[in-house]
């Protein structure tokens, strides 16, 4: 590999890190490379290990690898729904009890409770003591979070999927905070 | 005569078929819609609803193969339809009532 396709293949890279979950269209209006030298590095970038990627529709979103520590795939899931991201937007602006994340999304405490325990255990989130209530905080970088929301949003399937999901949650009577 | 008195009176047959179709699609949809939440989540108590929904499509389908092909004695299949009917009800109860 020559220095200018060096070059242009840790620019690529540079850009996937800054921005995990882009698209190739994205990544070639933002580079300004020619469509075939970005397709290029990006295949070269994978097959090295260097990032991974997810088809979804008609796009095919590039990840960083070692982005989180496990369970990307799982996590890429859990950004794919709706109730899961409003909950990390809410946590994203303030440390949240589960009370406070049911009454602004409006859906069950079981459900609440049931996205948390989700997000905990695939380390999105934290949660902390804070007297007798427990609040909830980011567990991951917010810069990589926001950065993968903004470039990684579920489709209509995924939304109405959720929502039915949603409905069964909000069935199930679980104690909860 | 408005349009859709013409389409009654010529049409009846498809618009029943239509409805139908309608019917079988949507429960198929909703059966799809169910296995994706299922998958994302592993909530089985939606796999209950899923098989609900299955079946909605697989009753309409035994309900039709009587009604226009007629390979099936009408009191069979009015027992089996029933029994599905049923069986649909038991399975959206157990949805609701099963924790997780």
């Amino acid at each position: 590999m020559n220095d200018e396709s060096n070059s242009n293949s840790i620019k690529v890279l540079q850009y996937i890190q800054n921005n995990p979950g882009c698209y190739l269209r994205q990544v070639k209006r933002e580079l300004t490379m020619s469509m075939g030298t970005i397709q290029y590095h990006l295949n070269l970038l994978e097959k090295n290990g260097r990032i991974s990627s997810e088809r979804r529709n008609l796009y095919k979103h590039y990840f960083p690898i070692g982005l989180f520590e496990q369970n990307e795939k799982d996590i890429l899931k859990i950004l794919n729904q709706e109730t899961a991201r409003e909950i990390l937007m809410i946590i994203l602006e303030k440390k949240p009890t589960q009370t406070d994340i049911a009454n602004i999304i409006q859906i069950s405490s079981a459900s609440v409770n049931w996205h948390i325990k989700r997000l905990i255990d695939f380390g999105l989130i934290l949660e902390q003591k804070d007297g007798k209530f427990k609040r909830y905080a980011l567990g991951v970088d917010s810069k990589n979070i926001i950065s993968l929301m903004k470039n990684y949003h579920p489709n209509i399937w995924s939304i109405w999927s959720n929502r039915l999901a949603e409905m069964f949650l909000s069935l199930s009577k679980e104690e909860n905070e | 005569m408005t349009i859709s008195n013409i389409f009654l009176e010529t049409e009846p047959f498809g618009i029943e078929s239509g409805i139908e179709l309608g019917i079988v699609a949507f429960a198929l949809i909703l059966f799809a819609l169910s296995i994706t939440a299922y998958r994302n989540t592993r909530i089985k108590k939606i796999l209950f609803a899923a098989s609900a929904f299955a079946l909605f499509a697989i009753q309409l389908f035994v309900d039709s193969i009587e009604d226009y092909i007629g390979i099936l004695d009408e009191d069979v299949t009015g027992i089996i339809v029933k029994l599905m009917t049923f069986a649909i009800l038991v399975l959206f109860f157990v949805a609701i009532v099963k924790k997780r």
